[in-house]
């Protein structure tokens, strides 16, 4: 296989990269599975999330990247950007 | 129905109807909250632009979209700003209306099986939705929402992949199979 595709089976490579998915996977899955809690104090809002913690809300997520872009947050590649709806909502997607 | 005849699904997809290939199983990640009802995605590594951008970004499956998506928010965390992308003439639609989209060529979707090896998924090009913004007006006050587009996994990555998909909610038992 040529192309960029053919990085992906360096070792070392796949190492740090599953590392980073498992980052990622694991904050998307917090926010889904604590949505109430984060209704509770960021209804409407747009967060980031990274380790369990809110790094960052804002009304969009372009507010959201701005504030991360301030905090010098190295890799926002891991970090979840979920929207906490105000209300629980039935989803089509 | 609780007295039919239990089916091992995963023995289904084994070498008498798929021949003597090895089948490699990339599960899914799966919520256990109430809310989402066993809501799924498929943690991903995604490589763009001949490697100059790439990154984890979480997939949800879509079957009922005809190609895949990557939303503008996974975009931007890799690191890519959606204007430097040539406009697609074909806007994406949804329950949730329409809204343009840019083409993105050649990028690779790498994904891990459950023996833990990753596998490159190749494809022409996808497409990036851009966030739609919503004005409404409340206490006479305009207000502009910003709708967030998910990645997504359509059936062009099943196509060309001949990938196979096996969903039992019940269970907690989702994964993408390929021969």
């Amino acid at each position: 296989m040529n192309g960029p595709c053919a990085s992906a089976f360096s070792p070392v490579v796949t190492i740090e990269i599953r590392k980073k998915m498992e980052r990622s996977a694991k904050n998307k899955l917090w926010a889904m599975n604590n949505m109430n809690k984060l209704r509770s104090k960021y209804a409407n809002k747009y967060v980031a999330l990274d380790n369990e913690k809110v790094l960052a809300f804002g009304d969009s997520p372009d507010e959201v990247f701005g504030e991360l872009r301030k905090k010098r947050i190295k890799d926002i590649s891991i970090v979840a950007i979920e929207f906490v709806p105000e209300d629980q909502l039935v989803w089509l997607l | 129905m609780n007295s039919c005849l239990k089916i091992n699904w995963s023995g289904f997809y084994s070498g008498q109807f798929y021949g003597d290939g090895i089948l490699r199983k990339f599960p899914a990640v799966i919520s256990k909250d109430h809310e989402h009802h066993g809501a799924f995605f498929f943690s991903a590594h995604m490589i763009l632009d001949e490697g100059r951008h790439s990154g984890p970004v979480n997939m949800l499956l879509d079957t009922g979209a005809s190609q895949t998506i990557i939303g503008e928010d996974d975009l931007t965390k890799l690191g890519v700003d959606i204007t430097s992308l040539p406009r697609s003439p074909h806007p994406i639609a949804g329950w949730g209306g329409m809204t343009e989209s840019f083409i993105i060529e050649k990028p690779c979707v790498i994904l891990i099986d459950e023996e833990k090896k990753s596998e490159a998924f190749a494809l022409d090009e996808i497409l990036c939705g851009r966030n739609p913004r919503h004005t409404r007006t409340k206490s006479g006050q305009k207000h502009v929402r910003t709708v967030s587009i998910p990645s997504v996994i359509g059936r062009d990555f099943l196509r060309v992949h001949n990938l196979i998909v096996h969903i039992d909610i019940r269970n907690e038992d989702v994964y993408l199979f390929s021969t």
